[in-house]
């Protein structure tokens, strides 16, 4: 946690400059890679695949260790969390439903809930408690289009977000802290990291209905 | 029927993953009753992937592939089976073994969990009917889910699966409605700063 902390200081100072570089590439709305890593998954669901976890591992190990240092972790740490993550991957590729989530919503799942269940370790809950607060699954799938298609509309649409609304997307990811310390740190006014959230969500959903 | 739900930048962190773990364990009611907010949080999940898709790869260590890849054969061949999720549980399995604390008049406080390292704990609040908690603000979130009864202050009134979110500086003086007790999910992080002198005088009795 203290890692984190003076990490999120290094970040506060130059919240602009960390929005530009991530940003700013402009991304093509491409669903070859999605797909590709959809069939991936299913060959270890299926054949146990080595192959095709080895490359599964050449395209996300990367992506999750930059995602694991940009919350604060460590090197070590991330490393770690990479191996549990990927071991996870192939343990459960039976479970993913390719029109249910994208592969990077499905492994980002399990990133997610590596982490927290590592942070529970070091601050239990009580036994009664711990099963409510399972991070909740959804399963409505009756959606227009299919899970690649809106992973690679929503990279499109958030590359296209105002920088202000990217930058609370990005805090509601990469900052523990609660919402109101961070506008505090920022030095804006409270409510606006909920405001400008909202606003970036609703942009978001009407990307992903088609209207815009 | 549910009329207030979290807020988009609480939905986020929790899709996110990086909600204070008592805050999501309030908000984890919520949830099992709301599809509209469970279709949020997928809606956030997918962001994650997208983040995850977006970052420029970092270099993992040259021997990485090659230790994931020998502990797959220690591993079992039998894939987990997806978890169910769990209902939350009822008031019952909640208070079991625990009891209640009166800390004033017609109202009773249940600690579930002790001030964490974050500085956020977690309660069953119980109001008896048309009983009003002193006037008092924030010192830092808050989240309650209603699990029976209902109450209300100004921000509106709030009834079974309603989710109530106190920020830093909301300043307000709940009242339970007349029926049943109103019993509340509560986790607090910071301290609650009561308006009157008496009351501040009588808080570090109470432990709130």
């Amino acid at each position: 946690m203290r890692a984190a902390s003076a990490f999120d200081r290094r970040r506060v100072s130059a919240p602009s400059l960390f929005v530009a570089a991530f940003w700013s590439m402009s991304q093509a709305i491409d669903e070859a890679p999605a797909r590709e890593a959809a069939a991936l998954i299913r060959a270890i669901a299926e054949r146990r695949d080595r192959a095709a976890f080895a490359a599964l591992f050449v395209q996300y190990a990367p992506r999750l260790k930059a995602y694991m240092r940009r919350l604060g972790a460590a090197d070590d740490a991330a490393e770690e969390i990479v191996q549990e993550t990927m071991l996870m991957v192939w343990r459960k590729a039976a479970l993913f439903d390719p029109a249910r989530a994208a592969a990077s919503t499905w492994i980002f799942t399990i990133l997610r809930n590596l982490r927290i269940d590592m942070l529970r370790r070091s601050r239990p809950l009580p036994p009664e408690l711990a099963a409510a607060g399972e991070a909740a699954e959804a399963a409505d799938a009756d959606d227009l289009i299919d899970a690649a298609q809106r992973t690679a509309r929503l990279r499109a649409a958030l590359a296209s977000l105002p920088a202000e609304q990217a930058e609370v997307v990005r805090l509601s990811f990469f900052d523990e802290r609660p919402h109101a310390e961070i506008e505090r740190a920022l030095g804006i006014p409270l409510g606006t990291v909920k405001s400008r959230l909202r606003l970036a969500m609703a942009r978001l959903r009407r990307v992903l209905e088609g209207e815009e | 029927m549910i009329r207030h739900h979290p807020s988009e930048a609480t939905l986020m962190s929790h899709a996110a993953g990086t909600l204070l773990p008592l805050h999501a364990q309030v908000l984890a009611l919520h949830l099992a009753q709301c599809p509209a907010c469970r279709q949020a949080i997928r809606l956030g999940e997918e962001l994650g992937g997208a983040l995850l898709d977006a970052e420029l790869p970092a270099a993992v260590a040259d021997d990485a592939l090659a230790r994931v890849t020998a502990r797959l054969d220690a591993l079992s061949s039998e894939p987990p089976r997806a978890a169910a999720r769990a209902a939350p549980p009822g008031l019952d399995a909640w208070t079991r073994g625990r009891r209640w604390r009166p800390i004033g008049l017609g109202i009773k406080l249940m600690p579930l969990v002790p001030r964490d390292a974050t500085g956020t704990r977690l309660d069953l609040i119980r109001v008896s009917p048309g009983v009003a908690l002193p006037q008092h603000d924030h010192t830092g979130p808050e989240i309650a889910c209603v699990l029976s009864g209902a109450f209300t202050d100004a921000t509106g009134e709030y009834r079974a699966g309603d989710i109530a979110e106190g920020d830093i500086g909301l300043d307000h003086q709940p009242r339970a409605l007349t029926g049943e007790d109103c019993v509340c999910l509560i986790a607090t992080t910071g301290f609650l700063r009561a308006r009157s002198l008496l009351v501040r005088l009588l808080q570090p009795v109470f432990g709130v």
